[in-house]
This record gives structure tokens, sequence and C-alpha cells, in this order.
């Protein structure tokens, strides 16, 4: 909007958000049910999925509430897990046993578990304060 | 679902997305018109849900869990109130992709549902 700082929720980041929310929401559901119900079979595909679902949320709410240092912190959380999850999928499939929301590099959702993280770097690089001060959060 | 129904929302779905991610890409900011958009779909989706769940009631079976299914349909009325809320937050043309995202997930959710909806 104006010169200055700009809010990591303005503009462009109304959008970001929905979309770190939908995902917060449905990884945070999908995860719940498989813990709840099913944990025993792919303990490790299952504790990932938590792990994303916390991921997504703290990514979400710092993402709303303009804390640039959570946010930055959870979407590099997210980028290392979604590579790291993706490759170790496609090598070790037989390691996780279960399809996590970050297998095949998010292949199970169009891709976009890659591509949100790369978005959301780039959203933080782009709302950076202007002087070299810390941000908040 | 009934798949008279499933494609209704599913075009639906896909009318409010395109014609807001339009609006929104050609730098319009929100006006009640759009609200209107984003209701109309709404009040299909309850006609929807309300139909699904007499459907439950009388015995539809689901694949997997029913709590899954239920989940997804409230998740397909609560996306866009959610959205509208906070995209009104700070009115602008990014309000109105986020809302036509939010139809699209919507769109997602309904396909999800006819999936593992397995009938009476």
């Amino acid at each position: 909007m104006s010169a200055g700082r700009r809010s990591t929720s303005s503009g462009f980041g109304r959008l970001l958000v929905v979309v770190y929310g939908v995902f917060a929401l449905s990884a945070t559901v999908r995860a719940g049910y498989q813990i709840a119900t099913k944990l025993s079979d792919a303990p490790l595909a299952y504790t990932l999925s938590a792990l994303a679902a916390v991921v997504y949320v703290v990514a979400t709410v710092a993402l709303a509430r303009d804390a640039r240092r959570t946010a930055t912190a959870a979407v590099l959380v997210e980028m290392v897990g979604v590579v790291l999850v993706g490759a170790l999928s496609i090598a070790q499939p037989e390691l996780f046993g279960q399809d996590t929301v970050w297998s095949g590099f998010g292949r199970g959702y169009g891709y976009v578990p890659l591509v949100l993280p790369m978005v959301g770097l780039w959203w933080l690089w782009r709302t950076r304060p202007e002087r070299d001060s810390p941000g908040q959060g | 679902m009934v798949d008279g129904l499933v494609v209704a929302l599913l075009v639906a779905c896909g009318l409010a997305a395109l014609v807001l991610g339009v609006e929104g890409a050609r730098g319009r900011e929100p006006v009640v018109g759009h609200l209107w958009v984003v209701g109309a779909l709404e009040a299909l989706l309850v006609v929807a849900a309300a139909v699904a769940v007499v459907g439950l009631v009388q015995g539809g079976q689901i694949q997997g869990s029913t709590g899954v299914f239920l989940a997804y349909l409230v998740g397909t009325l609560l996306v866009l109130p959610i959205t509208v809320l906070w995209g009104l937050g700070e009115p602008s043309r990014w309000t109105l992709v986020a809302l036509a995202v939010a139809a699209l997930v919507v769109g997602v959710l309904v396909l999800r549902l006819q999936q593992i909806w397995v009938g009476a």
C-alpha cells in the first residue's frame, strides 16, 4: 500500500493466509483422524502428518498476525520438510508405510505443498522491513 | 451424493471461482455484487449438506469413516464465510482472488465427498 514496511497479511498476504489456512485446517483434521484411529499402522508417517499440521497452523497464524520471525521459521521448516520427506518417500517408500502431506513432494495435493513455502519465503522477502531492524515475532 | 446435485455444485464452484478470479485479476475491489455470488454458492452448499445429512440418516454408506465425511461436509460450509470475514478485514483485489481460491477449495471438498459416498 503506502511506503514503508508492509504487513505480511496485507494485499497478496490476504490470499496467502487463506491458502495456508486451508492446509492448516485439512492437515490438522487429517493428522488428528490418523493418530486417533490408526497410529500403529504407520507411526512415522502419521507423526510427520502431525508435525506438518503444526507447521501449517503456526505459519498461518504468524503470517496473519505479521509475526515475521515465527513465520519465517515455520516456512523454512516447511520447505525442509517437504524436500526431505519428498526425496525420502521416493528413495525409500517403505520407510513411511503411508502417505503424508509431503510425500512425493506433495503430489497428492497438486504439488501445492512444494510451491507454498517458496511463495511464503518470497512474500516474507518482499514485505521485509526497509531498514535493517529486526522483525517482530 | 445425488449426482445432479454434485454436478450443479461443481459448476457453481467453477463459475464463482472464474467470476471472482477475473474480477480480482482486473484489479476490482470487492463490492456487494461479489458477496451475492459467494452467498448464492453458500446457499447451494447448505442445501447440499442438508441432502447429504438426510441421506446419511436414511442409511447412506461412507467408504471409510463417517466422521471424515462429516468433517469435509462442515468444511464446505465454513470455508467461504471464514474467507469472507478474513478477506474483508482489508478489502482489495486480493480479497476477490482469495474468494476465488476458496471456491476452488470447496469444489475439491465436494469431489472428495462424492468419492467417499458409497450410497444407500
